[in-house]
């Protein structure tokens, strides 16, 4: 027993003490080689790793192909391509052996190569959900030359039309198509998040190679190679969020005598997140939030904090600012998703309600028992390496705000994983991935870096096993970003995003623009609708933003004077009708709205639901394509 | 080794140029493609990144991270302001701003950066080894070569064939109606179309033979007793499948 001020303590207390409490490293130590050495301008292993990853990335065009022709290896072959892609990557980032110019080169090939991965996947149009609503904020910009005209199914997106600007500006400059310019955009906005995201871990860490590692991990996160890669917001402004981090480490720590550019690119930064998307800039405050509480507790006072709070405070006045002003409705449409997400999560919690099952999609929806075993054993991967990792930031590091507020941001993961057990918050652990991963990539890289020197026992079989270990995140991240069905291109599905987006229904809305005018009020299902404002230049009536029972139209049968009614109240002047669901299930559950049916879909519907328009004396039947057929509507009757 | 105001002023000089090629009403499809490229993802962002570090001179990776993310910034923020000027959104306006900023930017970087600075261009060197080289030659070409295997598998996707009917009112008064077939099948079909009312049928058309792509369409006088209670209908039959309607489309009168 020792004592201290006459409290008794147990055996060993100073040794647990001096063990969780160790004093921190004077200088970080990653593994990384010599200066002198590190600065080398060889390039190393990167062309013949470049050679490798193309050839991998010919077997991913070649896997998308045999998918589109439905032949039976097409997973097999376009797995051959992903996997060696990202593992052979992260093999050379790992060893201390690259110089910081083959490491800077091997990020932003394997930046470049995930987004080519998306490219081939929807090589000629869009067929990504988010990026068609996208297009249709472009198209309003560029026919009318000015902001801010209304959406009718993402009324947000034209009061943050950063992404669309520069999209616009190419086109209007250039001549391209909107697809072209928006390819454009995002190869940019990807090349530069990469390589800003290498520069801020490597003046967070001074390690040429914990920044490689952590930005290779980082590339492992859900949304890195379909949602992050689409023309939509997020792409962008993950971009602007990480000038901003960059900014304030150079800033803080570089250069500290004469701040002026540094200080410019956090108030540029900060301004063009705002205007661009608002789930990153409601992230990047929260960030800044969480970035100056910790500065405030572990360091002390200084200049430091002034930049901190000075920045977080900016931020906090022109997010909300724009937020109150102009995009007010992003209130309405985000408290929704969150309060139910936290309601339903605290109704497991207290046991009020059986919380979610995982994987119990059914079908073509549903992973493989193999697939699942991957994708538990990323969690685990994860946690098991955010565990060293934190555990390493606290002994060594913990006199580095940075450190910490990663460590955090990382650490917010087994948290997040709760939702994923409630009904609707799924969705937001799912969003919230690419804003934590900038944590959990970095603890993460921590741990590997502190494992694994040049001068370990048995270095190339560690090296191996760590890539592999990545590969196996990567690997399992990638199953869980995307329904099932929607990894790869294929045959058509019916109400499954990109695999319904086909060249008839695409036809459809064009013909639509071109024969029955523009911004028409139509009620149609999710694809078609989303097609029909896109490439039609339509108004979709929806149950969601328009109040009125879209789903009811199509679906209740006989056709009723309250359907009629319905009509009449949506001023919806045109249905279409695809003949489809009578041969296909919905793959995400509805053909129409969500929550449309009480049961899922076992069978689909019967030819009698959508032939109940046909002989009524309130449509005529102007459009017939086989499988999609438009009936204009009589309103006349509306008043009587 | 060389003046680093070099730099500057030959992005001065080229973006004056362009600017007015641009404005000038002349076809440059490629040069003006390149230029919108480099005007909207790098050039405004350029100036600016040394103009404002000058006291930091910044690394390669650094400087091409700063100028791009300015430069898309500047669009991303640029559109918002242009959205309060009379001219709004559209080319002219663009390279105003967008080629002001990037004299302005150049110009100012010319101001402050001292006139004996130099730049070591070594550090962007491309020092590849020859079989070096050799494997990055042939990761382009197979890189190229993976991208246009998709595009050309997703061109060339299979389709299943159909065939678009349409029979819309002319006009306002609803004198004519409108009608149309266009071929969407892949090969040649022919067709038989016919129009008719509740009293039967009005309007055999001749086989119309259309090409895959192709589009028929005329407009045909509405028949006169269609009325609130009537429609006009159009049928159409394969003709290497006459025993069934292919596609049938019709139109009601519709008070106004």
């Amino acid at each position: 027993m020792s004592t201290v001020k006459g409290i008794f303590l147990p055996p060993n207390f100073h040794k647990l003490w001096s063990w969780l409490f160790p004093l921190p490293l004077a200088t970080p130590a990653h593994g990384d080689l010599p200066l002198s050495q590190s600065q080398s301008r060889e390039w190393g292993w990167f062309p013949a790793i470049s050679f490798i990853g193309s050839v991998c990335l010919l077997a991913v065009a070649w896997g998308f192909n045999e998918a589109r022709r439905d032949t039976p290896y097409h997973e097999l072959i376009f797995w051959l391509g992903m996997l060696p892609f990202y593992t052979v990557i992260a093999w050379r980032l790992v060893s201390p052996a690259p110089s910081r110019r083959e490491r800077l080169a091997l990020v932003l090939l394997a930046g470049i190569g995930l987004y080519l991965v998306k490219v081939m996947h929807s090589p000629i149009y869009f067929t990504f959900y988010d990026e068609l609503l996208h297009y249709r904020t472009a198209v309003n910009i560029i026919e009318t030359g000015h902001q801010f005209r209304i959406h009718p199914l993402l009324p947000v997106s034209p009061l943050y039309p950063g992404l669309e600007n520069i999209a616009v500006a190419l086109v209007n400059l250039s001549g391209l198509d909107i697809f072209h310019a928006g390819i454009i955009t995002i190869l940019v906005a990807r090349t530069v998040f990469v390589l800003g995201l290498f520069l801020f871990y490597e003046k967070t860490s001074q390690s040429p190679r914990l920044a490689g590692i952590a930005t290779i991990i980082y590339a492992a996160n859900p949304h890195f190679i379909f949602f992050d890669a689409q023309f939509s917001y997020e792409s962008l402004a993950l971009l602007f969020m990480v000038m901003v981090l960059l900014g304030i480490q150079l800033r803080m720590y570089h250069h500290k005598a004469k701040p002026l550019g540094a200080s410019l690119l956090v108030i540029f930064g900060i301004c063009t997140t705002l205007v661009t998307h608002h789930v990153t800039s409601y992230f990047l405050l929260m960030c800044l939030a969480l970035w100056s509480t910790i500065t405030f507790f572990f360091t002390p006072k200084g200049q430091n904090r002034t930049v901190l709070f000075g920045t977080t405070a900016l931020a906090a006045v022109a997010i909300l600012s724009w937020m109150m002003y102009v995009a007010t409705i992003t209130i309405d449409y985000l408290v929704p998703v969150l309060s139910g997400a936290v309601s339903d999560l605290f109704k497991v919690l207290v046991r009020d309600e059986t919380g979610r099952q995982l994987f119990s999609a059914q079908g073509e929806n549903a992973l493989r028992l193999w697939e699942q075993m991957i994708v538990y054993g990323t969690a685990l991967s994860i946690l098991l390496g955010l565990m060293v990792g934190a555990i390493i930031i606290w002994r060594g590091h913990r006199n580095r705000p940075a450190y910490l507020f990663l460590g955090i941001l990382g650490l917010v993961y087994p948290a997040t994983q709760l939702l994923r057990f409630s009904e609707k918050g799924p969705e937001i652990a799912s969003r919230i991935g690419p804003f934590m991963f900038l944590g959990i990539a970095f603890v993460i890289g921590v741990s590997v870096t502190e494992h694994y020197h040049a001068s370990s026992h048995r270095a190339w079989v560690k090296q191996v096993g760590i890539a592999l270990f990545l590969m196996l995140m990567f690997w399992g991240n990638f199953l869980v970003s995307f329904p099932r069905w929607a990894l790869l291109p294929g045959t058509y599905m019916s109400a499954a995003d990109t695999r319904s987006v086909e060249a008839q229904s695409m036809a459809t809305a064009q013909w639509v623009r071109d024969y029955v005018g523009e911004e028409k009020r139509l009620a149609a299902d999710r694809i078609n609708g989303l097609l029909m404002v896109a490439y039609g230049q339509q108004y979709q009536v929806t149950g969601s933003w328009n109040s009125i029972n879209v789903p009811g139209i199509f679906l209740d049968v006989p056709f009723t004077e309250e359907a009629y009614h319905t009509l009449c109240e949506g001023q919806i002047e045109y249905l279409v009708v695809d003949n489809r669901f009578t041969t296909h299930t919905p793959m995400l559950g509805f053909y129409y709205e969500i929550a449309e049916n009480e049961q899922p879909y076992q069978e689909p519907l019967d030819p009698a639901v959508l032939e109940k328009f046909r002989g009524q004396e309130a449509f005529s039947l102007i459009y017939d394509g086989g499988n999609l057929i438009i009936y204009q509507v009589d309103l006349s009757n509306c008043d009587r | 080794m060389i003046a680093k105001k070099t730099n500057h002023l030959i992005v001065i000089l080229v973006t004056a140029v362009l600017m007015l090629l641009t404005l000038l009403p002349w076809e440059l499809t490629v040069v003006r493609t390149l230029f919108a490229v480099a005007l909207v993802t790098i050039l405004p962002g350029y100036g600016m990144t040394t103009a404002i570090f000058v006291n930091y001179p910044l690394g390669f990776a650094e400087k091409i991270a700063f100028s791009c993310g300015f430069s898309l910034g500047l669009a991303a923020v640029g559109g918002i302001l242009l959205h309060f000027t009379p001219w709004g959104l559209q080319s002219a306006s663009w390279i105003v701003f967008l080629g002001g900023i990037t004299l302005l930017g150049n110009g100012v970087a010319l101001v402050r950066i001292g006139t004996t600075a130099e730049v070591d261009l070594s550090v962007v060197q491309i020092s590849f080894r020859p079989h070096q080289l050799l494997l990055m030659v042939l990761a382009v070409v197979v890189l190229a070569g993976a991208y246009l295997t998709a595009r050309a598998g997703a061109e060339n996707r299979p389709v299943p064939p159909y065939t678009q009917t349409w029979l819309l009112w002319a006009n306002e008064a609803q004198t004519e109606v409108k009608l149309g077939i266009q071929n969407r099948e892949g090969v040649s079909r022919q067709y038989q179309l016919q129009l008719s009312t509740y009293q039967g049928q009005v309007q055999e058309w001749p086989v119309i033979t259309l090409a895959a792509g192709e589009t028929w369409e005329t407009l045909y006088p509405t028949p006169p007793n269609v009325t609130e209670t009537d429609f006009v209908r159009a049928t159409i039959y394969r003709l290497d499948a006459p025993q069934d309607s292919y596609r049938e489309v019709y139109l009601r009168h519709v008070a106004r």
